[in-house]
């Protein structure tokens, strides 16, 4: 990590999993979100500079169709979520992202967007993929209504009524965003153009922003319209009930490959949480305040299991280990922290022997959540600069570098990719939408177009073919005899700097579940209510139980 | 298949045209597409990442990367990189066969050599019929954060300096000079430079380019299957 230098808690090295530990797709299907998570940083950070909020656009009609304008103004700089609401016929309503055609749709703009701006944007934001939006664009993103939650939630309201909170509960959000896009995508501003900006340095807050003021935009079009239904009789939403709403997420496979593109980005995720969790395992005692927390804690996690529903065979099971193992953890905290020295390592070690691997990365979860103070800071250390990491290093001896695959990659080198099971997947891009999907090699075409996310395989192959190179040539010489290796060797020279940049399981077996990606991935942004809907497609829930704008500035612990 | 102008989730680009018959990409979307064209081309995954880093340098430098790009992959397409990345012997670079050196093959190695005895660092070095030098701009740079000093290339009475990511040169660089086959001498110039910097600007491409890269990044693409429109989304209702 950038920042080891710095590192206030040296002692915690010793505490630290290992990657081959943490790197494994089963743990990594199991990632619940911490206080690192991304949403949560994004929320500190306004807090903390006392960010200010305002709808200086609400130009809706009694349709539900128009355009608006929710501004985020920081102390150097303003962003707008520009939001356009559509009337989508219930038959058009497509959670894929080959759908063209939303609920409503959505921009963030640099800035404070002029009409002009608006008028533009109302030309391309629409039509999402189809338009085109410029560098003074964030991100780009679309959402649908939960028909049933959003119908039942404007019914009441339109007849004075709050709505039934177990409805609330069932759903957790009034629209799920089927793609956010950012980062250079369709014209929008390049990540390079706005990473020294501290707000938007860690990854993906601009994104995270956008979602979060999507949120309000959703609560205002409900209350609108039963406004506009109920007139006088029509009450807004309840406090209480408007907290537990977040903004739904619906993805596939499209965000799988991400965590595999991105190695040095993945590590520096990783790498921060491990840290965290670390430092918390080397403390020498629990205070009092942070058992308290803790607890709390560890009731909210409960009442959030207890409000996660999931029809997938393999979430069924795990939300299942997750209730009994919240329950051990219960059971074992009240006789926490006791006399025993070091008691958080002492509790870790007692989740590894006795709680299943999703209790205990829940644990993980809990046992940050009461050291802000000792791990808030490494959030500055998620972020990536991927271009310093390219550069291969020609000069490293083909011996050095066997010796580094050997060790890194052991996991790959003992697998056997003749076997069927072992190479039953190839990932590609689809010719038709142009999206990634994943096929099966022996039954379908197109394995000769195969994308270089098979790391496994690769790495046994680079291994293969070094057999025969004298340990004191240099890795150059070989790179030019074998160009197919090189995509392969930069991986290995990034992993010997990065130790959890690659995943340690075979990503083209059989038996590999794509969900364990976008978990991983999503937990990091902070993602409650993981619900697979296939092997390869999930929904879930953004910012439930977080403050809204208006109530950023009192909230106490973010 | 190209892709349609619509068409969702696009990994290349088309993109609504300018007036002027010109497209503005962002970065981003730039080095996906060349990387995604030069594979298409034949090129091995690790050199197509190379280019597609090589072009968006190009591109935010006032420099065509993407039609310097897509002339050299339209050259070869037939698949022969192999006998393109360079023979070395003492101080010359040449080709294995009779065709010419790939920028993208020579630059990559130049890098990787860096610091070797066959590299730049011990002497000059003599590239023989490198197919578009301009496309070796983007590897001297990375050779002079490398070492910390400026570098140059010499070829056909035309000479670039570059130190950093600045671009130094004493007459204008047109795409000519850029795309001409040519032999190519690169070394460490004295540190003395008087020549005018060229200043950055973003490159608009053009529509053909565009379409040109396109066409190749599409045939890294897999036709659609009954069994692969399966697999993608939730097989559910999205209507709840």
């Amino acid at each position: 990590m950038t920042c080891s230098d710095l590192n206030p808690a040296p002692e915690a090295a010793a505490f630290r999993r290992a990657p081959s530990e943490v790197m494994r797709l089963d743990r990594m299907g199991s990632a619940h979100p911490t206080r690192l998570s991304f949403l949560r940083v994004l929320l500190r950070r306004l807090q903390a500079e006392g960010w200010t909020f305002d709808r200086p656009v609400w130009d809706i009609d009694a349709k539900g169709i128009g355009r608006a304008v929710y501004r985020a103004i920081g102390p150097v700089r303003t962003y707008s979520l520009v939001a356009f609401a559509h009337d989508l016929p219930d038959h058009m309503r497509s959670d894929r992202v080959i759908a063209t055609a939303w609920d409503a749709t959505f921009c963030l703009y640099d800035g404070t967007p002029s009409e002009t701006d608006l008028d533009r944007l109302q030309a391309n934001v629409p039509l999402q993929e189809a338009g085109r939006i410029s560098s003074t664009e964030l991100s780009l993103s679309r959402a649908n209504r939960s028909v049933r939650l959003f119908d039942h939630v404007l019914e009441r309201l339109a007849s004075g009524q709050q709505p039934d909170v177990a409805e609330i509960e069932a759903v957790g959000y009034l629209m799920r965003t089927t793609a956010v896009y950012g980062s250079g995508k369709f014209g929008a501003a390049d990540r390079a153009a706005i990473a020294d900006r501290p707000e938007l340095t860690g990854p993906f807050q601009a994104e995270m922003l956008s979602v979060w003021l999507t949120r309000s935009f959703t609560v205002d079009m409900v209350e609108h319209l039963a406004a506009l239904r109920g007139g006088d009789s029509a009450v807004r939403l309840d406090e209480s009930i408007r907290r537990r709403l977040g903004v739904g997420n619906s993805t596939g496979l499209g965000m799988a490959p991400f965590l595999v593109r991105h190695p040095v980005l993945l590590n520096n995720w990783m790498a921060a949480r491990e840290e965290a969790l670390a430092r918390v395992r080397a403390q020498p005692s629990a205070t009092p305040e942070a058992v308290t927390i803790l607890g709390q804690t560890l009731e909210k996690a409960q009442r959030n299991a207890a409000s996660w529903h999931s029809e997938h065979p393999v979430q069924v099971t795990k939300l299942a280990d997750l209730r009994r193992d919240l329950t051990r953890i219960e059971e074992k905290l009240a006789a926490f922290p006791g006399e025993q020295d070091h008691p958080w390592d002492a509790l870790w070690r007692w989740g590894g022997e006795t709680l299943s691997i999703e209790g205990q990365e829940a644990l993980l979860s809990l046992m940050l959540e009461p050291h802000g103070d000792l791990i808030d800071g490494l959030a500055g250390c998620m972020n990536a600069d991927e271009a310093a990491a390219f550069r291969i290093d020609g000069t490293e001896s083909v011996g050095d570098f066997r010796a580094t695959l050997g060790r890194d990659y052991d996991w790959a080198l003992n697998t056997d990719f003749d076997k069927p099971q072992q190479s039953a997947r190839f990932w590609y891009v689809s010719e038709e939408k142009l999206e990634p999907r994943l096929g099966d090699r022996y039954a379908e075409d197109g394995a000769e177009r195969e994308l270089p996310l098979c790391t496994g395989r690769m790495a046994a192959e680079l291994a293969r073919s070094l057999k025969g190179w004298a340990d004191d040539q240099p890795l150059a010489q070989f790179l030019l005899a074998h160009p197919e290796h090189r995509l392969m060797a930069r991986r290995v020279q990034i992993c010997a700097r990065y130790p959890y940049s690659e995943i340690q399981d075979n990503l083209i077996a059989e038996d590999m579940l794509p969900i364990d990606l976008l978990r991983c991935k999503l937990a990091f942004f902070g993602a409650s209510h993981f619900d697979p809907r296939s092997d390869r497609w999930v929904r879930i829930a953004l910012f439930q139980g977080a403050p809204y704008p208006q109530d950023l500035a009192e909230e106490k612990s973010l | 298949m190209m892709p349609e102008p619509n068409d969702p989730t696009r990994a290349g680009a088309p993109v609504p045209q300018g007036v002027d018959g010109q497209v503005r990409l962002s970065m981003t979307e730039l080095e996906t597409l060349a990387a995604k064209a030069a594979r298409g081309a034949g090129l091995e995954w690790g050199l197509a990442e190379e280019a597609g880093v090589a072009v968006r340098w190009l591109q935010a430098r006032g420099f065509d990367g993407a039609d310097l790009l897509i002339r050299h992959l339209k050259h070869n397409t037939g698949g022969c990189w192999r006998d393109m990345a360079p023979v070395i012997e003492k101080r010359v670079w040449s080709s294995a066969g009779s065709h010419p050196l790939s920028p993208i093959t020579a630059g990559t190695t130049l890098g990787d050599y860096a610091t070797l005895p066959d590299g730049l660092e011990a002497g000059p070095i003599d590239l023989l019929k490198v197919d578009g030098p301009g496309l070796l701009l983007p590897f001297l740079s990375g050779l002079s954060h490398l070492l910390g000093k400026p570098c140059a290339m010499e070829w056909a009475g035309n000479r670039i300096v570059v130190f950093g990511n600045d671009v130094h040169s004493r007459t204008s660089t047109t795409t000519d000079i850029l795309t001409d086959c040519a032999d190519v001498r690169i070394f460490q110039p004295d540190a003395a430079n008087t020549a005018t910097l060229v200043t950055p600007r973003v490159r608009k491409i053009a529509i053909d380019t565009l379409r040109g890269l396109d066409a190749l990044a599409m045939s890294t693409t897999v036709p659609a299957s009954e069994q692969s429109r399966q697999g993608a989304g939730a097989g559910t209702s999205d209507n709840d």
